[in-house]
């Protein structure tokens, strides 16, 4: 039987087949609102661990051109989630 | 039974009022009968909802409005009705009344409404129970739950409204309260309402209430909107894959409200077939889930089924490994705690069949899902972010934005060049009166490099206008995508991206949010790895050479450089994760912004606060610099070949030959550590319009060797400072220093000599 979705996301990862979410979503075969759902089991389930929007919105603050502007970039406006493999993950993977 | 209850819904409910009318605004005085569906638009729909006006209520006409509003008896209140609003609702002939024993006898079905937040749940219990709601605590629970009653067909049934949760995983408050109540409030059903425009999201709630006792009816809601949206869901299909009734509906409207009553009475008069298909656990699991159901056997934890308290141990459920270890004697609980250990990955197949099981109902009921937003974006990025064709495309985009830059912008640059060459010239006429060296200031040194300086303003206005469109469109962290890839391979954190990222912008920054990225040897890697980053200011002065030193070639020549810089990123990466700090990366998966059409005040900030940012740096540290490179270079006796730059400059003239560089375009150069915009002030105090002199000083060779070198050498003082203070130690700080100078040496020196021999 293949491995479940969850244990084949661990292994893409680990392989460095996917790095953003489209291309898991891609591999997977499966909608981005699927996608979303596995990672938040990951990372409640300990194998995966969210950089947090906070630590883009902090890096964002040390940047001229967000400091000068009103109008900041689009990493900025809209900080982009980003995920880990945690050691158990890597673990597991 | 009565005949009518033993009737479907067409013959009781949708056939209309006998006497000839089907709406309310018609009904004679003393019509009794019930509120059939309800039309209009969703606000006057929500309204008379809130009057009680529900499908299946029995109405009776107390007087007809005769111009006036109706009055009418609805959910044991009197209701004022203007015709209009009575107009939109349907009634049809009440059923039979039950005998009171009949009802009075019968116990009430126990119905649970559960769901995620936001699905039309409560809507969906308002329309059935109207007025007959309350407030109460369930039996062994402090908690209370809303419930509400519905008599129908001589049934009656209480409806119980669950707090919305995604899942049983009593992560919540929320989640307990409603698994408790599922599970031990034992409703005779359990209706699943799920919204149809995120099928997935709520199927996973149903594959854990599949696993409990209680069947489970699924409520498709809005449809309407999931069909609006373009989705194709095919509920006949649904039901089949899942084995349990599905009932497709738009609370909101009121439609397919009736059908679900009418599936739960035929349900619960067995004339449904259920055959649930619920997620199965891969064989390895199952032998473990039974090995642990074996040496729970006969624990009885409230009721809980057997294999369900298994599994939820299985994947680790707080609450009820607790219960269950305060039930199970400490010598069988350690045997289970083993086992439990031993296959802590459990949760993976138990949850991911969860998944898996939830994407074969998909593929099997949802037809060609609309391109939305998400999805278009999802579509681009399949291209943008592949390994060979996104590069592709961002070498062509690159392409294009230094055509388009250089195509516009150099035209009128030449323009300004010769404008502030011929200023000078003037200069020199009107000030003759004035000393030399006061004259050559003001013409040299001033004109000559802050005004060299400010001949760049088109190129900026328009580099920046074009890198402004990319990054609003939300493109530009795409490359930066396409350029971790290579370098998550050799062996980079993945918190190592957020501040490389960064560094496309200013290195500075990307230094300092290095922190993020906590292991020391990543950090480290990554500290060393951020100059060789081609920042906004280097590509800017590469952007301003290509166009001055080869003419029509320049955008190939930028683009060159700009894959040649990223290409040495990676091999340096590659040769420090090998061979010094022997990391091992974390593979990480990040989340790029939705493609989005650029806005253009966004985009006109963007360039105004780059130009703004500009010329203040060109007011202090670029007029500083090119003054005293001018007093250098002009004194003690007003020969540049005899100044005191000059003296420097020779020392440094075996190096320049090797790199094909006269020592005044080297200390150019090394002018740019204070400001990489320096080189460019320099240059032109130096050889007074570069547009004309520079290009038969280098030669072909000679200038290609002068850009490599100026996108490779160290980096500016802010950035080392930064460096500096970041790393806490001054042999990291020199070390950055010194490889950025070996690299741009050797990579200079060997372009240089290569191309001699190949244009000879």
């Amino acid at each position: 039987m293949n491995p479940s979705l969850l244990s084949e996301i661990l292994g893409l990862m680990k392989d460095g087949r996917v790095y953003s979410k489209e291309s898991l979503v891609s591999a997977l075969g499966t909608s981005a609102s699927m996608a979303d759902m596995m990672i938040e089991h990951l990372i409640r389930a300990g194998y995966l661990e969210e950089i947090g929007a906070d630590a883009a919105r902090d890096l964002c603050s040390l940047c001229d051109q967000s400091r000068r502007s009103r109008a900041q970039c689009t990493l900025c406006q809209k900080p982009g989630r980003a995920f880990l493999l945690t050691p158990k993950g890597m673990k597991q993977a | 039974m009565t005949q009518a209850a033993n009737d479907g819904p067409e013959n009781t409910l949708n056939e209309g009022g006998s006497a000839g009318f089907r709406s309310l605004a018609e009904a004679p005085v003393d019509f009794a009968g019930i509120v059939r569906d309800l039309s209009g638009d969703a606000k006057r729909r929500q309204r008379l909802v809130s009057l009680g006006f529900t499908p299946g209520a029995l109405i009776q006409v107390l007087r007809t409005g005769d111009g006036g509003p109706m009055l009418v008896s609805i959910r044991g209140s009197r209701v004022a009705l203007g015709l209009d609003e009575a107009g939109l609702v349907e009634v049809g002939e009440a059923p039979p009344e039950p005998s009171s024993e009949e009802v009075i006898n019968q116990k009430p079905v126990i119905i649970a409404l559960a769901g995620q937040p936001n699905v039309g749940k409560s809507t969906l219990f308002n329309m059935l129970t109207g007025l007959r709601q309350h407030v109460g605590n369930w039996t062994g629970k402090t908690v209370e739950l809303k419930s509400g009653e519905l008599v129908f067909r001589q049934t009656a049934f209480t409806l119980v409204d669950l707090p919305g949760t995604y899942s049983l995983t009593a992560a919540s408050e929320e989640e307990r309260i409603g698994r408790d109540f599922i599970l031990q409030g034992k409703p005779d059903l359990v209706v699943a309402v799920v919204n149809a425009t995120n099928l997935e999201r709520g199927l996973y709630l149903v594959a854990e209430l599949l696993s409990l006792p209680p069947p489970v009816i699924l409520a498709l809601n809005m449809m309407d909107v999931a069909e609006e949206e373009g989705y194709s869901i095919e509920p006949k299909v649904l039901e089949s894959a899942m084995g349990i009734p599905v009932v497709p509906m738009a609370a909101a409207k009121g439609q397919g409200v009736a059908d679900l009553i009418e599936t739960i009475v035929q349900f619960r008069e067995n004339k449904l077939p259920y055959h649930p298909q619920k997620p199965s656990i891969l064989p390895a699991h199952q032998k473990v889930l039974d090995e642990v159901m074996a040496l729970l056997d006969g624990l009885s934890l409230e009721g809980l089924p057997l294999r369900w308290v298994g599994i939820k141990l299985l994947e680790g459920d707080e609450e009820i490994t607790r219960k269950a270890k305060a039930l199970v004697r400490p010598e069988v609980w350690r045997k289970v705690e083993r086992i439990l250990y031993a296959h802590e990955d459990a949760i993976l197949d138990i949850a991911g069949a969860r998944y898996t099981w939830i994407a074969r109902m998909l593929r099997a009921a949802v037809f060609d899902p609309p391109i939305s937003h998400g999805r278009l974006t999802s579509r681009l990025d399949q291209v943008l972010t592949h390994p060979f064709w996104g590069t592709l495309v961002m070498l062509l985009l690159l392409g294009g934005v230094f055509w388009l830059t250089y195509s516009v912008g150099s035209p009128l640059q030449n323009w300004l060049a010769g404008l502030v060459s011929d200023l000078a010239g003037a200069l020199r006429t009107w000030l003759a009166f004035a000393p030399k060296w006061t004259v050559e200031l003001v013409a040299g040194g001033v004109l000559g490099g802050l005004g060299m300086v400010l001949t760049f303003l088109p190129l900026l206005a328009l580099f920046y206008t074009v890198l402004g469109i990319l990054e609003d469109t939300g493109y530009l962290s795409r490359i930066a995508f396409l350029a971790d890839r290579w370098m998550h391979r050799l062996g980079l954190h993945g918190k190592s991206f957020l501040p490389l990222l960064l560094g496309f912008g200013c290195n500075v920054p990307a230094i300092l949010g290095s922190r993020i990225v906590e292991s020391p040897k990543a950090r480290l890697l990554t500290l060393l790895l951020i100059p060789l980053i081609p920042c906004a200011a280097r590509t800017a002065v590469v952007t301003f050479l290509a166009p001055v030193l080869f003419g029509p070639l320049a955008a190939p020549v930028s683009l060159g450089l700009l894959a040649g810089n990223l290409l040495l990123l990676g091999l340096a990466g590659f040769v420090l994760h090998r061979f010094v700090f022997h990391n091992e990366g974390v593979p990480f998966i990040m989340e790029l912004p939705l493609y989005h059409v650029p806005n253009v005040r966004t985009i006109a900030l963007f360039v105004w606060n780059n130009l703004v940012g500009f010329l203040q740096k060109a007011g202090k540290v670029i007029l500083l610099a090119s003054m005293v490179v001018w007093a250098l270079s002009y004194f003690p006796n007003g020969n540049i070949n005899t100044s005191y730059l000059a003296r420097v400059g020779m020392l440094l003239e075996p190096f320049g030959k090797l790199l094909g560089l006269p020592w005044p375009a080297l200390v150019a150069l090394l002018t740019g550590a204070v400001a990489k915009e320096n080189t460019i002030a320099t240059l032109g105090v130096l050889y007074g319009n570069i547009g004309q002199t520079l290009p038969p000083i280098l030669g072909t060779a000679g200038s290609l060797s002068m850009l490599v070198f100026q996108m490779l050498f160290i980096p500016c003082i802010a950035t080392l400072a930064a460096m500096r203070q970041e790393t806490r130690s001054w042999k990291w700080t020199l070390a950055s220093a010194a490889m950025m100078l070996v690299l741009s040496t050797v990579v200079s020196a060997a372009v240089y000599q290569l191309a001699r021999v190949l244009l000879r």
